[in-house]
């Protein structure tokens, strides 16, 4: 089975502002409001360069800062994806 | 249908009634208020009976508009002067877009507003009519409205809607019985009667004022304060407000203006006297 792909409109069709070390988000196409806390902002950044998969971005988050991509930091990478498909900042396919 | 047609503001309303008595209580209470300008009324309110002969048999009123929600609750016609002032609060809350809509009162002075956020029961209606007759002009009792491109608070001063013990407390200071409207008891409210704002308020509502500091009420709890950080102000403006997602990126922009730029606090207090003090400490540390 191929692994899903994840990708992003982030930045370009957004408005975003950081604000308390959050990073708040006016995403244009679906007009809602986000407020988003690490590592979420540094997945979309990821994604925005290139659509990956969860376990791509996942090592490309981990040497970002420094840790072991090992299940348990794939494991907050999915949960983390699930909700941005959610919310409509990521979509999946 | 009787009518009647005046300007709040930048809002101009044309309300209507299957009854003349709700019509002639808001004809009273809003004595003084000018007409639409140049007639034309941008917000048409109405009320009537939910079913024809709920206009005579245990005669029932229902609120309706330009803009509608479905199962509101009619009401007996004995609080037809409530329905009207909400069919009016409804177009304005689902009908404005030239403005954000912050679900709050406010005060101005010197140029500069105090805006008060929160909820029914927070006291801001209270408060907001006490400071409006002790040296601040009252701009809003129930909707403060920031005007998208320049930031400034719009002057909406409708009447105060009063409730319960804040009914007694504002009779005790203000000695002019024709700016009360009648008591309306047993609302879904509770106790109401309404408090026509002074004639200073109704003279400059066309006088905006910069948004200067924005404190979030809490009545009936002992005195307390703390501050609110700007992702929380932006949030709580956000959860205050009727038509931010309908703006679009225009109110993103707006409440992003306020929660960047104008302070903010939140404060509890036990009776009126202490929620006045505590709002005058916070204005004079703001320099306001």
């Amino acid at each position: 089975m191929t692994a899903r792909v994840y990708r992003t409109d982030f930045p370009s069709h957004c408005r975003t502002h950081p604000i308390d070390g959050l990073l708040l988000v006016f995403h244009r196409p679906s007009g809602t409001t986000h407020f988003l806390d690490e590592p979420v902002p540094a997945m979309l950044a990821e994604l925005a360069r290139a659509p990956l998969d969860a376990a791509a971005l996942c090592v490309r988050l981990c040497e970002r800062i420094g840790i072991a991509h090992d299940e348990e930091a794939l494991a907050v990478v999915e949960a983390r994806l699930a909700e941005l498909v959610a919310s409509g900042l990521v979509v999946a396919s | 249908m009787h009518a009647l047609h005046l300007r709040v503001g930048p809002i101009s309303f044309r309300v209507g009634s299957a009854w003349r008595s709700p019509i002639a209580a808001l004809r009273l209470l809003y004595a003084g208020y000018p007409q639409p300008d140049e007639g034309i009324a941008t917000v048409t309110a109405r009320i009537g009976p939910p079913m024809p002969w709920r206009r005579w048999i245990r005669a029932q009123v229902a609120i309706a508009g330009d803009h509608s929600l479905p199962d509101t609750v009619p009401m007996a016609l004995r609080h037809g002067l409530l329905a009207a002032e909400m069919a009016m609060n409804m177009q304005v809350a689902l009908g404005e877009r030239r403005y954000l809509l912050l679900h709050a009162a406010a005060v101005e002075r010197g140029g500069k507003a105090v805006i008060l956020p929160g909820e029914s029961g927070s006291g801001k209606s209270t408060l907001a009519a006490l400071l409006g007759e002790s040296g601040w002009r009252l701009m809003a009792d129930e909707f403060v409205l920031i005007d998208l491109v320049s930031g400034l608070a719009r002057p909406f001063p409708r009447a105060i809607s009063l409730k319960n013990s804040a009914i007694a407390e504002m009779e005790s200071r203000i000695g002019d019985p024709t700016r009360f409207g009648p008591h309306l008891a047993d609302t879904p409210k509770g106790a109401l009667r309404h408090l026509r704002p002074n004639a200073e308020a109704i003279a400059r509502m066309d006088e905006p004022a910069r948004p200067a500091l924005i404190l979030f009420p809490s009545f009936g709890f002992d005195p307390a304060s703390d501050g609110v950080s700007r992702s929380e102000l932006f949030m709580r403006l956000t959860e205050g407000s009727t038509n931010y997602v309908a703006l679009g990126q225009a109110g993103f922009e707006a409440t992003l203006r306020l929660a960047e730029t104008v302070p903010a606090a939140r404060f509890a207090y036990p009776n009126s006297a202490t929620g006045v003090a505590i709002v005058e400490q916070f204005c004079a540390e703001a320099g306001l």
